[in-house]
């Protein structure tokens, strides 16, 4: 194998490509059809990322890639900043992105950079004139763009490491479900590794240039019961840097873990009627939660004005968002801050837009005084670093690193003791326990799932869980399988009822889409910070099994191969 | 180079999971009330390496090893099987089956790999075969009463597949000069230079017995140049080397590069053509892609047993359909013609079956199809052709489709033959097909039974003496039978198309070779037009084209 990303990483530093890049950015402002509206910002972003993918099933190498990714994303404004081609629905609208050769010359980036911005451009100006045909902008209406100041920075670049003792890791740990012989129908571990950086340069003289470095390693089980009902269970480790990674004794332990749980979930019986009462959200589950519940409440970029295009509309109908909205109770307060843990993946010094990186309050005594930003600009906000996205789209102020802080807390014993006096009064003498969700991506990865990922105002639709329990007043506790959430709305969050110990983790947000969309380690690292949680009233229903999928070859002992 | 082609030593080992995983699935299902009557296996490894350059640089440098899995489990019974299609609303019923990705080592996860798999595509088979039953008792009697499946006695076979040696540093050296040597004309907006070198190496085990290794290598070297013409025409001019071993591809490029850039060149300059309709020649790749489309894909066996396929020639077997002077025989065996490596060359097919000719056309009469291991009435049985890319059913698919005339004139006197046409049907020119992009035809029941074979260059030939104009933008379209008994005459050079042709059952690669013919008359279409215009900005200057002048 050639180890061109070692080529890479010194070229990364090359400023030919910077002044290949600044030329042709100069001469493209000079685009202009007759009656067309004139350029008045345009950008190019340059990303060069070394990128793995190592793929293991069962003890054995599936896929391993090193394909580097060089990419350039054109981003081109036509008409002024109140109003512009952007914002608007459809895809043809000024945003394009390519890739690039795997060994970039300024040359060939900039003949790369000429036919992108041509793109680009006749995009913009038909867009432009969508938009204007379609659209009259209120009195009121904020603008499409505020413009930046000139930016010039370095925040860093990023280098690959050596990850051949990583793919063997990867290997080894995949071993783990082979144990588990036929029991299972997955046992896969993916890496995902990748690092370089991205380039911004501005025709008004912006040049930013900041690291993008990430390992993400998702290890997932399937299985299926007897009944034909299939678990899922999974672990994700990400990390900026492989050796920020857990030693490797430690991630086996805790996959070995996963798999005896689940192995052991598959002889416990299904939830057998609806349950309406209260839930405790424990660990992973009660950060998954707000993920899936509160933090599309906190991301403000406003919405794409819907085209009506011949085929339906296009852009989003909907803005759901909202400032002295209720979103969790009284006392409760949450923050994000990009800048809080440096030495995780989701940190940065300037967003994609080459906005600093802010501190925001986003909640205050449980009612939303702050959103998340970027440069497109929303009434009464200011734009607060949080732009994020990648090549080819219009960025928005996304989460990045959140932390929810209750008003109080109080000991697991405690949350427990209140959560079963309150399932009392629904006449009950149990407690249901959540302590881990599905994870989308992970149920996508066999591909006879069909799952969708649809989401609305009303109606949000959480995964269904994986670890459920029913906890009784004397400590007894019966591990279930086979539930589902129903008719979850984002108002439960409201109804918090009591809060417990803090924990953190991290999942992958997609760019666009929803998670379903999602191969296992694709997505943008997100850190969440926040309590277990008791909700006064949640729905749960037996989920349905299949027995048409219950296989008639049950997989192999291993021990009958070599 | 290339190197370790295969983690595996050996088939042995592969071959040994496979005849242990097959057994243990026959035990399992054959106390199943829908048990299978045949089970094949199949593990195609591959290795592939595609360097690419543009604007004289690498664009691409990937090399990947993989397997990939195929198992074709039939339940019922040779007569009524599970691959039988399904009719009316139950047809919406279609198969799942995937392209099945397996661990690089023997061990526990391939053997769970094949197992799962196996299973899946027998649940699936045993409930098709539940729904065919009731489908074949409430909807009419079919056209066809052909059985499902041939049996057939085992082969046992195990060929050597050599890993060629591939100096990639030369490579692409070579392949970024070509490329700046394209990227130096400003009218060349893309100039992509690739080349792919792909072993592949089958293991293939069935319940029948038969056991085969064997494989292929083939290299393709490829230069594809684009632009856009004034009127928003998207103009692509592509030309290739197909070989089986890298060793025979060409090194020296400049001239290959410079004549390929000319024909973008004049391309881009040349007018659109006109909806028309008079006497054309096919020439070059063009005579060979549509013999390819107006009769191979007519004439695949499968296609004669489908409720819903136009089955064209089903019923002109024995009746003339062609001049007496042509022949059309499919042969995968032949592995070089013309002097030319043919892409569609095979020993087995993707059945097992040995590669066999198959006699299409004899003195213009029709005498056969392509035939795999789904017979048709009257004993029509397999001649080697069943095939598919992975992921697929295999189907009946052309492999070398060798056209050859027995009367020939010179190129000049075919020329000839077309002009003396053009004025005998008083019309102002005739036309020249020389290059085409592909091709497609259209043979079900829903939709007209027409070909349309995508032309890249045309040229006008003027009964009045003018020069011979090029033209751009046109498509030659018809109809099988009009088309043929248009057919007048033949040149004597035959020349090779190689390519990959989609149906069915994936992607295949697959040869044409044909003489120049001409027709009395064929039709030509308007071919769909880009819109955007051209770049508004001049390309960048490259760096290699000579000039003094500096980028702006």
């Amino acid at each position: 194998m050639i180890p061109w990303f070692a080529l890479l990483s010194a070229q990364a530093q090359d400023p030919a490509w910077v002044d290949a890049l600044s030329a042709e950015l100069e001469r493209s402002t000079s685009l202009q059809l007759p009656k067309a509206p004139p350029i008045y910002a345009l950008r190019y972003r340059l990303a060069l990322l070394d990128q793995r993918e190592v793929v293991a099933d069962f003890g054995s190498l599936l896929r391993s890639d090193s394909t580097p990714y060089h990419g350039l994303g054109v981003e081109l404004r036509v008409g002024s900043p109140s109003f512009d081609n952007t914002g608007f629905g459809g895809w043809e609208n000024g945003f394009v992105r390519g890739s690039l050769a795997a060994d970039p010359t300024p040359h060939s980036l900039r003949e790369s950079a000429w036919a992108l911005t041509d793109r680009a451009y006749k995009q913009a100006v038909e867009q432009h004139a969508r938009k204007s045909a379609q659209f009259t902008p209120p009195a009121d209406y904020p603008g499409d763009w505020i413009v930046p100041e000139p930016l010039q920075a370095d925040d860093g670049w990023a280098q690959i490491h050596d990850d051949i003792q990583l793919r063997e890791q990867i290997i080894a740990l995949s071993d783990v479900f082979t144990s588990a012989g036929p029991e299972l129908s997955l046992g896969r571990v993916v890496l995902g590794h990748e690092a370089g950086g991205v380039v911004l340069l501005g025709a008004d003289g912006t040049h930013l240039r900041k690291p993008l470095e990430e390992v993400s390693i998702r290890a997932m089980a399937h299985l299926r019961t007897e009944d034909g009902m299939r678990l899922t269970d999974s672990r994700l480790w990400c990390v900026r840097q492989p050796d920020q990674l857990p030693a490797p004794p430690l991630m086996q332990a805790e996959l070995e873990q996963m798999r005896d749980d689940l192995l052991a979930r598959a002889q416990r019986p299904s939830l057998s009627e609806e349950y309406v009462g209260p839930v405790l959200f424990e660990g992973p589950a009660a950060l998954d939660l707000f993920r899936y519940l509160l933090v599309p409440q906190l991301e403000g970029t406003p919405a794409e004005i819907p085209y009506d295009s011949w085929f339906g509309d296009l852009g989003e109908s909907k803005n759901t968002v909202r400032v002295g909205r209720r979103v969790l109770p009284e006392g409760w307060s949450a923050l994000d801050d990009p800048t809080a843990n440096l030495t995780h993946p989701s940190a940065y010094i300037h967003d994609w837009e080459g906005s600093e990186a802010q501190r925001v309050d986003l909640i205050e005594d449980g009612i939303v005084r702050d959103l998340l930003t970027n440069r497109v600009p929303r009434r009464g906000l200011e734009p607060n670093g949080h732009a994020r996205g990648f090549l080819g789209y219009r960025s928005s102020g996304r989460v990045t690193q959140l932390t929810i802080q209750p008003r109080k807390t109080t000991s697991t014993r405690a949350l427990v003791k209140k959560g079963l006096k309150m399932a009392a009064s629904y006449g009950r003498d149990h407690l249901i326990i959540v302590r881990r969700l599905q994870e989308d991506s992970v149920r996508a990865a066999d591909s006879s799932t069909s799952v969708f990922g649809l989401f609305d105002e009303k109606t949000l639709r959480l995964p269904p869980p994986v670890e459920i329990v029913k906890r009784w007043a004397d400590g007894r506790e019966e591990v279930l399988r086979g539930a589902r959430f129903a008719s979850v709305q984002r108002f439960i969050l409201r109804d918090i009822a009591a809060s417990g110990p803090l924990h953190s983790g991290t999942f992958l947000a997609p760019t666009s889409g929803d998670y379903t969309q999602l191969s296992p380690t694709e997505g943008m690292p997100t850190r969440i910070e926040a309590p277990d949680i008791l909700v006064r009233e949640i729905e749960l229903v037996p989920s349905s099994t299949d027995p048409r999928d219950t296989p008639v070859l049950a997989p192999p002992s291993p021990g009958d191969s070599p | 180079m290339i190197g370790i082609l295969f983690a595996t030593a050996g088939a042995a080992p592969l071959m040994d999971s496979l005849a242990t995983q097959l057994e243990r699935a026959q035990g399992v299902f054959a106390e199943q009330s829908e048990a299978p009557h045949y089970i094949a296996l199949a593990i195609t490894e591959e290795h592939s390496l595609t360097l690419s350059a543009n604007a004289g640089t690498i664009e691409l440098r990937d090399e990947d090893t993989s397997r990939w899995l195929d198992v074709d489990l039939r339940v019922g019974s040779p007569a009524l099987d599970s691959t039988h299609p399904l009719r009316g609303f139950s047809a919406m019923q279609g198969e799942s089956r995937q392209r099945v990705r397996l661990p690089l080592d023997d061990g526990y996860a391939l053997d769970h790999a094949l197992s799962r798999e196996l299973d899946a595509r027998y649940r699936e088979a045993a409930e098709h075969m539940v729904v065919l039953r009731t489908n074949q008792q409430v909807l009419v009697e079919e056209e066809s009463s052909a059985d499902d499946f041939e049996p057939r006695p085992p082969v046992t076979d195990s060929i050597e597949i050599h890993t060629p040696e591939v100096d990639i540093a030369l490579w692409e050296d070579r392949l970024r000069a070509a490329s700046a040597r394209a990227d130096r004309s400003p009218d060349v907006h893309t100039d992509q230079v690739r080349l792919s070198v792909i072993t592949q190496r089958r293991h293939f085990l069935d319940t029948e017995g038969t056991s085969l290794v064997d494989g292929r290598t083939h290299a393709r070297l490829l230069l594809d140049l684009s632009t856009t013409a004034e009127d928003g025409d998207e103009v692509r001019v592509f030309d290739a080397f197909d070989v089986h071993d890298p060793a025979q591809l060409p090194t020296e490029l400049d001239a290959w590069v410079d004549a390929q850039v000319q024909r973008l060149e004049a391309l881009r300059e040349a007018p659109r053509g006109e909806p028309y309709s008079g006497p054309v020649i096919l020439q070059g790749r063009a005579a060979a892609v549509f013999f390819h489309e107006v009769l191979g894909h007519r004439v695949e066996g499968h296609r004669q047993k489908r409720e819903d396929e136009g089955k064209t020639f089903a019923e002109h077997v024995g009746e003339p359909i062609l001049p007496p002077f042509i022949k059309v025989v499919d042969d995968p065996r032949v592995p070089r013609l013309e002097g030319v490596d043919l892409n569609g060359f095979y020993r087995y097919d993707d059945e097992g079956t040995p590669a066999m000719p198959a006699i299409l056309v004899d003195d213009g009469v029709f005498s056969g199809f392509l035939m795999g291991r789904s017979p048709l009435p009257n004993g029509v049985r397999t001649n080697g052709h069943g095939r598919r890319s992975t992921g697929n059913p295999p189907t009946s698919r052309m492999g070398n489709t060798l056209v050859s005339a027995s009367k020939t004139l010179s190129s000049a006197a075919l020329r000839e033959q077309l002009l003396a046409q053009v004025r005998a049907q008083g019309l102002e020119y005739g036309t020249i097909v020389d290059d085409i992009e592909g091709g497609f035809a259209l043979t079900g029941r829903m939709m007209p039974n027409a070909f349309n074979i995508r032309a890249v260059a045309s040229w006008r030939v003027y009964a009045d003496g003018r020069p011979d104009e090029l033209i751009r933008g046109v498509d030659l379209v018809g109809t099988p039978f009009a088309a043929f008994s248009n057919l007048l005459a033949a040149d004597d050079t035959p020349k090779v198309f190689n390519g990959t042709c989609g149906a069915e059952s994936g992607w295949v690669p697959v040869s044409a070779v044909a003489p120049a013919i001409l027709f009395e008359r064929l039709e030509f279409q308007l071919k769909e037009k880009g819109q955007d215009r051209p770049p508004l900005l001049p390309k960048p200057h490259s760096p290699n084209d000579g000039s003094a002048e500096a980028s702006p």
